[in-house]
């Protein structure tokens, strides 16, 4: 009998991680602040290899950092080719971290797909580890354009 | 290229149809308190893990079964952090086996129930708890840790 209350409260202990685990994913995470995982200090400018890719014309580059065989990284890379195109002033570059190891430790990134927002300066801005929820993003992005 | 350099990526629903199978086996192993079924749990985890994903008995099930019936595949997955996960599986599964066999039950029922959390996760939130474990290996245990090519 011990055996099917263990088995029942390991089915709960599981499903409260599951749902909270499922509610920080695709969420607007930090404005800086989340840097603080890597080893990038907060405040300065990226590593090199991010301000190569910022898209110059855009005021808010929305960088995805992406691995190859990644389930979810197709449908991030479609949302935000989409609102690159839609929007002026957004625009979308993508990193395949498999080709640089070394970066998703000095951001802090731990999953993919990860997308970091990038102001013109080089600075991040906030960042969402999943894939994006459109409407969050779309009103995260409104106080930087 | 890949992460691991695994050639094929594999239809993402079928490490998830399996973790829900695993998940029911590992629960009827807390309720029974059998061996014999978690010495079978931790005999498929162990062929999923060193002998390949093809060679998963719920693998297989998935294949011939479930993925006729469905729609191909929108999500493809590198098979290596699966494999990872399913050998974690079988180290747990096989201190399961070790706890109810010799009679410390409590041993093998916190093995068997690690074992199910991580399988529920899976298969209920898609959360590949080995799977993240994996990607946070630094690269050289990671390529160690893959086994024989998939």
């Amino acid at each position: 009998m011990s055996g099917l209350a263990l088995a029942l409260g390991t089915l709960a202990v599981a499903t409260v991680f599951g749902l909270l685990w499922q509610r920080r994913q695709g969420r607007i995470q930090g404005s800086g602040q989340v840097q603080a995982t890597g080893t990038v200090p907060v405040g300065t400018a990226l590593p090199g290899l991010v301000l190569s890719r910022v898209v110059t014309a855009a005021a808010v580059t929305l960088l995805q950092l992406s691995t190859p065989m990644c389930v979810r990284c197709p449908q991030a890379r479609a949302l935000l080719s989409e609102l690159a195109a839609e929007i002026p002033g957004v625009g979308h570059a993508e990193i395949n971290l498999a080709e640089h190891p070394k970066l998703a430790a000095e951001l802090g990134v731990r999953s993919t797909p990860t997308m970091l927002a990038i102001s013109r300066t080089g600075h991040e801005l906030f960042r969402v580890a999943g894939v994006p929820r459109r409407a969050e993003l779309l009103s995260a992005l409104q106080s930087h354009l | 290229m890949t992460l691991s350099g695994s050639p094929s990526p594999i239809d993402s629903r079928g490490p998830r149809f399996a973790a829900g199978v695993s998940a029911v086996v590992l629960t009827a192993v807390l309720v029974t308190s059998s061996t014999l079924l978690i010495a079978a749990q931790a005999v498929v985890f162990a062929l999923g893990a060193f002998a390949g994903l093809r060679w998963h008995p719920y693998g297989a099930l998935y294949r011939t079964l479930i993925a006729p019936r469905l729609a191909p595949p929108t999500e493809r997955e590198d098979p290596a952090p699966v494999r990872f996960s399913q050998g974690l599986g079988f180290a747990f599964a096989a201190v399961g086996v070790l706890g109810y066999s010799t009679g410390l039950s409590a041993l093998g029922m916190t093995a068997t129930a690690l074992a199910l959390g991580a399988a529920f996760l899976n298969a209920a939130f898609g959360f590949c708890l080995g799977c993240e474990i994996y990607l946070r290996l630094p690269a050289r245990l990671r390529s160690r840790a893959t086994f024989a090519p998939d």
